[in-house]
């Protein structure tokens, strides 16, 4: 009697094992799935975005017109934003790798070119966003035609503000315990120089000593 | 207590199987379900991959567009008036229309009765067709004088926005949206008849697709869709049967044609995943990136 009911707590404490094996495995498996589906869901963001960046200028200084901002680990353009997200028209945007708790996160963040003031940093309609975290380390890096015409070099930082690059690549290597790699993902720009209205203004309100007459 | 009824093992002996039955079932279940889950990732995957080829495919249309807007054979040439055109490339149809931008409304120059048409014909009424139609007008004038039914700074704080009018020309046609009274669901319905590109005050009827044809002086959908049809029968370098007339009596002429055109092309792989790519472009020289033609305005995979 004694052998059956311990046989039976065995069987019982072996089911139920089984089941919470199981359990986790596919809570585990659920997490991988919906840790793919979020890198695919912001690769797709980030190309959507990347390949619209406008040659439209948010800044102007004495010295440089500032159209496309590119360093190792931050980025600023011009682009349109979804029409569901947004007012419609071009957005300065800007995307950033940023450190935190739970490692590198990448951020985005879009603010209405119109009334955009670079000193100010108008604060965005909404807050800044993370598109994906825990990641070890990433660097954002740029290529463009060199004085030959022929493809350059990827570079970690962008020289000249005034003018876009012709592709850019987003690369991050995800901590250890994310179980997930990041998809090297290079853009292309797919607007030209010129695809922007030729502005008879050029937004007087950010060179210095101008009390911001261009509304 | 029962358990230790005499008769208890003999009645409950399949007690075991049952559990186990019961246990499997369970795990049948939760691996049933993951395994759905699972499986529409993978159909995800194979959607993207599928998105990627059509959007490559339709790239591929755009090329064949601008090859074809300049082929050497006149007869051969592709008209710029919202025609559709098929071809297939590696497996895939590709269906692209293309517009001559001259054919649609500039928003930096038409005049303020344009707009209002522009409005009505999708189904504003008068009174904010009008008031849109001025507040665009202020958006572009350099001025802060509201027009009649206009918007200048002070309307739109009043109407709790952070921004006021640019006070300059339109830098994309998106940028529409952001005028007093203007929303998205409006915007899309005015979309394809409007552009920044043209610099005309008036669409040219030879080339405006059926959005802006309609906008034109006493002119009905049907009227415009008769234009259409007719237009689109017409050969390249031979005049059609009959000459073609605005309401008005006004002939429509086949030229004065710009060099900028949108371009719609459909790509639908065998497996019925199609993309849409909707782009702008300006033929002539050569740009920064080696390209024949310029991109102005890019927008693909979305749906439209």
């Amino acid at each position: 009697m004694l052998m059956a009911i311990m046989l039976l707590g065995l069987l019982l404490a072996g089911a139920y094992s089984g089941i919470q094996t199981s359990v986790r495995a596919m809570h585990a498996g659920e997490r991988l799935i919906e840790r793919i589906d979020r890198v695919r869901t912001v690769q797709e963001f980030l190309r959507h975005q990347l390949t619209r960046i406008l040659p439209i200028a948010y800044a102007q200084t004495e010295a440089k017109t500032y159209m496309f901002e590119g360093e190792r680990d931050f980025m600023r353009f011009v682009a349109p934003m979804p029409g569901y997200l947004s007012h419609g028209g071009p957005y300065v945007q800007t995307l950033a790798l940023v450190r935190g708790s739970n490692g590198m996160s990448l951020v985005f963040s879009g603010t209405m070119l119109n009334g955009f003031d670079w000193k100010e940093e108008k604060k965005s309609e909404r807050e800044p966003v993370v598109l994906i975290d825990h990641i070890g380390d990433g660097s954002f890096s740029y290529r463009a035609l060199d004085d030959q015409g022929q493809l350059a070099p990827w570079s970690t930082s962008w020289d000249d503000p005034s003018i876009t690059p012709l592709l850019v690549r987003v690369e991050l290597t995800m901590q250890n315990g994310a179980q997930i790699n990041w998809p090297v993902l290079a853009v292309p720009l797919m607007l030209d120089a010129g695809a922007a209205h030729p502005q008879p203004v050029v937004i007087p309100r950010l060179l210095p000593n101008n009390g911001g007459t261009s509304r | 207590m029962t358990c230790f009824n005499a008769k208890w093992p003999q009645r409950q002996r399949g007690v075991a199987l049952v559990l186990v039955l019961r246990a499997i079932a369970l795990m049948a279940v939760l691996l049933g379900s993951f395994a759905l889950i699972a499986h529409t990732e993978q159909l995800e995957s194979r959607h993207v991959f599928d998105a990627v080829t059509a959007r490559y495919d339709a790239q591929a249309g755009l090329e064949r567009a601008v090859f074809e807007l300049r082929n050497a054979d006149q007869a051969q040439r592709w008209i710029a008036d919202g025609r559709p055109y098929e071809f297939v490339f590696d497996k895939a149809k590709v269906s692209v229309e293309i517009n001559d931008e001259s054919g649609k409304i500039d928003l930096n120059v038409a005049d303020q009765t344009m707009l209002t048409s522009l409005f009505i014909s999708v189904g504003v009424e008068l009174d904010r067709a009008a008031a849109l139609a001025d507040a665009i007008a202020d958006w572009r004038d350099p001025d802060d004088l509201p027009l009649a039914n206009g918007a200048e700074v002070a309307e739109y704080k009043q109407a709790g926005l952070a921004y006021g009018p640019r006070n300059a020309p339109f830098q994309t046609t998106s940028e529409v949206q952001q005028v007093l009274g203007m929303d998205y669901e409006l915007y899309r319905k005015i979309e394809p008849a409007v552009t920044i590109y043209s610099g005309s005050a008036t669409p040219n009827p030879a080339f405006a697709p059926f959005e802006a044809l309609r906008t034109l002086p006493n002119m009905t959908d049907d009227f415009a869709r008769q234009i259409i049809e007719l237009r689109q029968q017409m050969l390249p370098g031979q005049p059609g049967a009959q000459p073609l007339t605005l309401p008005d009596g006004t002939p429509i002429v086949v030229n004065g044609g710009g060099l900028t055109y949108s371009v719609k092309c459909r790509a639908v792989l065998p497996n019925g995943v199609s993309t849409v790519l909707d782009a702008s472009i300006r033929l002539g020289g050569v740009g920064t990136t080696g390209r024949p033609y310029t991109i102005l305005r890019w927008r693909d995979g979305e749906a439209s």
